[in-house]
C-alpha cells in the first residue's frame, strides 16, 4: 500500500525520534559503565600507589632502626618506631582499598604478619642496642631467620602488585572497550539522526512538490470543469439529505430564464417545479435513492421555467455519502437542459411517424437493410409478406427472415445490389392455402459517400395482378387478333378476287376504289400480324429456335425474299458477299423477319430508281448487317422514338408507305432477345443506315475496326 | 409425286364468306370439283360419299374443330388416307408445327390470296411425298 506523504514522514519522524531515544538510553549506559570501569581501574592505581607507600614507609623505618643501631641517637629511635606505626597504617590503607578483593585479603594477612615480626626484631634489636650493644643488637639482626623475614616480605608486597597489576591491566583494557562501545553509538546514533531528518527532508519535499502539483491539477480541473459546465450547459447540485436541503449552483437559474445566482431550495420545493407527469416518478427515485435502493440514476424530465413554459432536464445523481447502514447522507449530480434536443427528437419522431404512415399505407412492401443484411426498416406490408410483425423482422437477419431456400434465391441479387448495382427481378412467393404471389422487387443500393454500399433498399411489388392482366391482354390480343383475322380474310380474298379480275371487268370509275380497299385490308392484315408478334415477344411467348448459321448466307436468302417487293417501289438492292463466312448462332426465321422489315423499310423510303446497300461487316465478337438507303432521312425528333410502338414519321405521304408503326419495335425485340443491338445512322437528306449486331460465334477477324464486306 | 391428279377438294370451314370465296378461287379459278361443309360433323358425312383428293381443313371452327375433324377421319376407312391441308388464322410456328404434325401435308395462313389459293394447294399437293 502506498503511504500519503504525510503519514510517510510521520513515520521518519517518529522514527527517528525512537531510534535516538534508544541511542541515548543506550549511550547514557555506555557512559556509566565506562565511569565504573574507570573508577575501578583509578582504584587499582591508588592500591598500587598505598602498596608503594607501604615498601617505602618499610624502608625509611628499617633505615632509621639501622641509624639509630649505629649512631644510638634516640632520635632516630623516634624516627623509627613512628615510621612503624606509619607502616600499619599505610597497611590498613591498603587492606581498606582491597578490602572487597578476597585473594589480596589473604595475602595482606599474610603481609601484615610478616611485617609485625619484622617490627617485632627490628624493635627487640633497638632495646638490644642499648641493654647489650651494638654487637649484640646487630647478631640479632643477622640471626637468618630474621634475614628470611626481609625477604618473605617483599615476595608478598611483590605478589600484592603482580594481582594489582593484573587488575589494573584487565580494568584498562575495559576501560578501553566501553570507551570504543561509546564512541561507537555515539557516532552512530548521529549518523542514524543526521540520515532521518535528511530523509524526512526529502519527503517533505516530495510532499511539498506533489501538492503543489496536486493543487496545480486541483485548480486546472476545476478550471476546465467551469469551463465544460460552462460549454454544456450543466448545472451542478448537491442534496443534504437529513436537512432535504439542496444547493444548486447559478446556471440552475440561467436555465430557467432567469439571472446567474445560487439556489438554495428544499428538495419538495423543487419537486413542486416539476412537470406533474414525471414529479411522482421523480419522487419514488429520489425515495429509492435516499433508501439505498439506487445508487445513481439519470432522468429526463420537465420543469416549469420563468415564463411558465416547460424546459426538457436531464438529472443526473449519485449518492456522494453515506451512512454506517448504508443510507445515503448527500447527493450530489448535474441537471442538463436537453429541450433543443427533445424538440429534434420530437420532430424526427414526428417525421418517423409521418414516414411510418406513409410507408404503411403504401402498397409496396419496403425494407431497408444495412451491408451485413441485417433488416433496419420495413413497413408492416413487409413484415406481412414473409407472415410476420414489424418487430419480428426490424434486427433480423435476411436469411432468418426469408428462410434458407429463399435466401438462396435471392442473395446472388443481394451481392449485386450491394456491389452498388440497382436492379430489379421477379419471383413467385408460395403463400400456404392459397395461391402464390407474383413479386416484383427493386434492390437499390444505399451508396456511402466514398462510392462503396454501406446497405440496400428493397421495394417490392405484388404485381399478381398486373401479370395476371398481362397474360389476360396477351390472351385477348390473341383471340381479338384471330377475330380479326376471320372477317379479314373474306375482306381480303373477296378483294382479291375482284381485283384480280376474277369477277370480271370493273367499271373505271370503281377499280381506284377497290384498289383502295385492298390495299387498306392487306395493311390491316399486316397490322394484326405485327401485333400478335409482339405481343408474343413481349410476353415471352415467342419460341426461339438459335442455331449456327452463316449470316452472309441468310442476307442473300432475304435479298431474294424481298426482291419484288423493292420493285415494287422501283428500288434495288446492292450486296456484296463477304469474303468469309460469318458465322453467328440465331434464329433464321426470326433474323429474316427482321432482315425484312428493315429491307421493305429502306425500300419504302428509298426514292424511285435509288439503290439499297447491304453489307456485313465484323469487329470486336460482333457480326454487323448494314442496310443503308439513299431517302430523306429521318428528323431528329423521330430519332428519338423510332423504335417505339406505333412510331411513323410524321409525312404527309405515310399512308403511301404502308407501314404498321410496329416494325421497328419487332426488329428491336428479336435482335435484343438474340443477343444482339440494334440501331441507326441517319441525316436529314443523306439517307438512313439501319444496323444490327450480333454476338459471332467465331472471333471475328480484324480487331478493333469494323471489316467492310461492300 | 404419284402421278394422281388433284381433282377433287373437301373444303371444310364454319365462316359462309369465306367458303363463297373459296369456292370462287378453287373453283372457278383452280378448276376444281369442290365440295364444301360448314363443319367437321357434316365433312365426316359428306367424305366418304364425295370422295375427295384432298381436304381443306379449318382449324378453329365450333363444336368439332380442325384437328379433331382430322382424328375422326383418319377413323374413317374410306378418308383414313386423303391428304389433308389444314387453313388457319393461326399463324404461330409452334401452332403450324403442331398442325403439321398432326399429319397434315401442309397448313396455308388466314387470310389467303384468292389469286394464288389454287397454286398453293397444288404446289402442297405436288410437295406431298417429296
Amino acid at each position: 500500500m502506498r503511504l500519503h506523504f504525510p503519514t510517510q514522514i510521520n513515520v521518519f519522524l517518529g522514527t527517528g525520534v525512537l531510534v535516538l531515544a534508544a541511542m541515548g538510553f543506550a549511550s547514557y549506559l555506555g557512559v556509566a559503565d565506562l565511569a565504573e570501569t574507570a573508577h575501578l581501574e583509578f582504584h587499582t592505581q591508588e592500591v598500587l600507589a598505598t602498596l608503594e607507600n607501604v615498601e617505602l614507609i618499610n624502608r625509611e623505618m628499617e633505615s632509621a632502626q639501622r641509624w639509630y643501631l649505629v649512631s644510638g641517637d634516640a632520635r632516630e629511635l623516634e624516627r623509627f618506631r613512628s615510621m612503624r606505626d606509619g607502616l600499619f597504617l599505610a597497611l590498613f590503607h591498603v587492606r581498606a582499598l582491597t578490602v572487597d578483593t578476597y585473594r589480596q585479603r589473604s595475602r595482606l594477612d599474610a603481609l601484615e604478619a610478616a611485617l609485625k615480626r619484622e617490627t617485632d626484631v627490628l624493635d627487640a634489636a633497638a632495646v638490644m642496642r642499648g641493654t647489650a650493644g651494638l654487637m649484640a643488637a646487630v647478631s640479632l639482626l643477622g640471626d637468618p631467620a630474621n634475614r628470611q623475614l626481609g625477604r618473605d616480605i617483599d615476595a608478598q608486597v611483590e605478589q600484592i602488585r603482580a594481582e594489582e597489576n593484573r587488575l589494573l591491566a584487565v580494568r584498562k583494557k575495559a576501560t578501553l572497550a566501553r570507551q570504543e562501545a561509546a564512541n561507537m553509538l555515539i557516532g552512530g546514533g548521529s549518523l542514524a539522526a543526521i540520515l532521518l531528518v535528511g530523509a524526512s527532508m526529502f519527503a517533505i519535499r516530495r510532499y511539498r512538490i506533489a501538492r503543489d502539483l496536486a493543487e496545480a491539477q486541483v485548480a486546472y480541473g476545476r478550471e476546465r470543469l467551469e469551463l465544460s459546465l460552462e460549454g454544456s450547459s450543466l448545472a451542478l447540485w448537491d442534496a443534504d439529505v437529513r436537512t432535504e436541503r439542496i444547493y444548486l449552483d447559478g446556471r440552475w437559474s440561467q436555465m430557467l430564464g432567469g439571472p446567474r445566482e445560487e439556489t438554495v431550495t428544499t428538495v419538495r420545493a423543487l419537486a413542486k417545479q416539476a412537470h406533474p407527469d414525471e414529479r411522482e416518478q421523480l419522487i419514488k427515485l429520489a425515495l429509492d435513492t435516499v433508501a439505498g435502493r439506487v445508487s445513481e440514476y439519470r432522468v429526463e424530465h420537465r420543469v416549469k421555467d420563468r415564463l411558465g413554459s416547460w424546459r426538457w432536464i436531464q438529472s443526473h445523481g449519485k449518492v456522494v455519502e453515506r451512512d454506517a447502514k448504508g443510507r445515503a447522507l448527500r447527493l450530489a449530480g448535474t441537471n442538463a437542459d436537453i429541450s433543443e434536443r427533445k424538440n429534434v427528437e420530437e420532430a424526427l419522431r414526428s417525421s418517423e411517424a409521418q414516414i411510418r404512415l406513409v410507408t404503411e399505407h403504401v402498397p409496396a412492401m419496403i425494407a431497408y437493410f444495412d451491408e451485413n443484411e441485417l433488416c433496419r426498416f420495413a413497413n408492416r406490408k413487409y413484415a406481412e409478406l414473409f407472415g410476420r410483425e414489424v418487430p419480428e423482422v426490424v434486427g433480423h437477419h435476411l436469411q432468418s427472415i426469408t428462410g434458407p431456400e429463399l435466401y438462396h434465391f435471392v442473395q446472388p441479387f443481394i451481392a449485386r445490389a450491394l456491389g452498388g448495382e440497382t436492379l430489379r427481378y421477379e419471383r413467385v412467393q408460395p403463400v400456404a392455402g392459397g395461391p402464390s404471389r407474383e413479386l416484383e422487387v427493386m434492390l437499390v443500393p444505399h451508396l456511402a459517400a466514398g462510392g462503396g454500399a454501406v446497405g440496400f433498399f428493397v421495394m417490392v411489388s405484388d404485381i399478381t395482378q398486373r401479370k395476371a392482366l398481362e397474360r389476360m391482354k396477351t390472351e385477348f390480343v390473341s383471340l381479338v387478333s384471330h377475330e380479326l383475322r376471320t372477317p379479314l380474310t373474306s375482306i381480303v380474298g373477296a378483294l382479291g378476287l375482284v381485283t384480280g379480275g376474277a369477277a370480271g371487268e370493273l367499271p373505271p370509275e370503281a377499280k381506284p376504289l377497290v384498289d383502295i380497299a385492298a390495299r387498306n385490308s392487306e395493311r390491316l392484315v399486316l397490322l394484326v400480324n405485327d401485333i400478335l408478334d409482339l405481343e408474343k415477344i413481349e410476353a415471352g411467348m415467342m419460341r426461339f429456335r438459335p442455331r449456327p448459321l452463316d449470316l452472309g448466307e441468310l442476307v442473300r436468302e432475304s435479298l431474294e425474299a424481298n426482291r419484288a417487293y423493292a420493285q415494287m417501289f422501283g428500288v434495288r438492292f446492292e450486296f456484296a458477299p463477304p469474303p468469309a463466312k460469318l458465322a453467328v448462332t440465331a434464329d433464321p426465321e426470326r433474323l429474316m423477319q427482321v432482315m425484312a422489315n428493315l429491307m421493305s423499310n429502306a425500300a419504302k423510303f428509298s426514292p424511285m430508281g435509288e439503290r439499297i446497300d447491304v453489307s456485313l461487316a465484323a469487329r470486336d465478337g460482333w457480326a454487323r448487317v448494314c442496310v443503308r438507303d439513299h431517302g430523306p432521312g429521318m428528323s431528329e425528333e423521330f430519332q428519338k422514338s423510332v423504335f417505339r410502338k406505333f412510331a411513323q414519321e410524321d409525312t404527309s405521304d405515310t399512308g403511301r408507305k404502308g407501314g404498321t408503326g410496329l416494325g421497328l419495335a419487332i426488329c428491336k425485340a428479336i435482335v435484343e432477345r438474340s443477343g444482339g443491338r440494334i440501331g441507326f445512322d441517319s441525316r436529314p437528306g443523306k439517307g438512313t443506315t439501319f444496323w444490327f449486331d450480333l454476338p459471332s460465334a467465331e472471333p471475328s477477324p480484324g480487331e478493333g475496326t469494323w471489316t467492310a464486306n461492300s | 409425286m404419284d402421278g394422281q391428279q388433284l381433282k377433287k377438294i373437301l373444303h371444310v370451314e364454319d365462316e359462309p364468306d369465306i367458303r363463297a370465296i373459296a369456292r370462287m378461287a378453287l373453283e372457278k379459278l383452280g378448276g376444281f370439283t369442290l365440295l364444301q361443309c360448314a363443319g367437321g360433323g357434316e365433312a365426316l358425312a359428306a367424305a366418304p360419299g364425295f370422295g375427295p383428293d384432298l381436304i381443306l381443313l379449318d382449324v378453329m371452327m365450333p363444336q368439332m374443330d380442325g384437328g379433331a375433324t382430322l382424328e375422326a377421319l383418319r377413323k374413317l376407312p374410306s378418308a383414313a388416307a386423303i391428304p389433308v391441308i389444314f387453313m388457319t388464322a393461326k399463324v404461330r410456328r409452334e401452332e403450324r408445327d403442331a398442325l403439321m404434325k398432326l399429319g397434315a401435308i401442309g397448313v396455308i395462313a388466314k387470310p389467303f390470296n384468292p389469286m394464288t389459293l389454287a397454286a398453293e394447294v397444288r404446289r402442297l399437293w405436288d410437295q406431298r411425298s417429296a
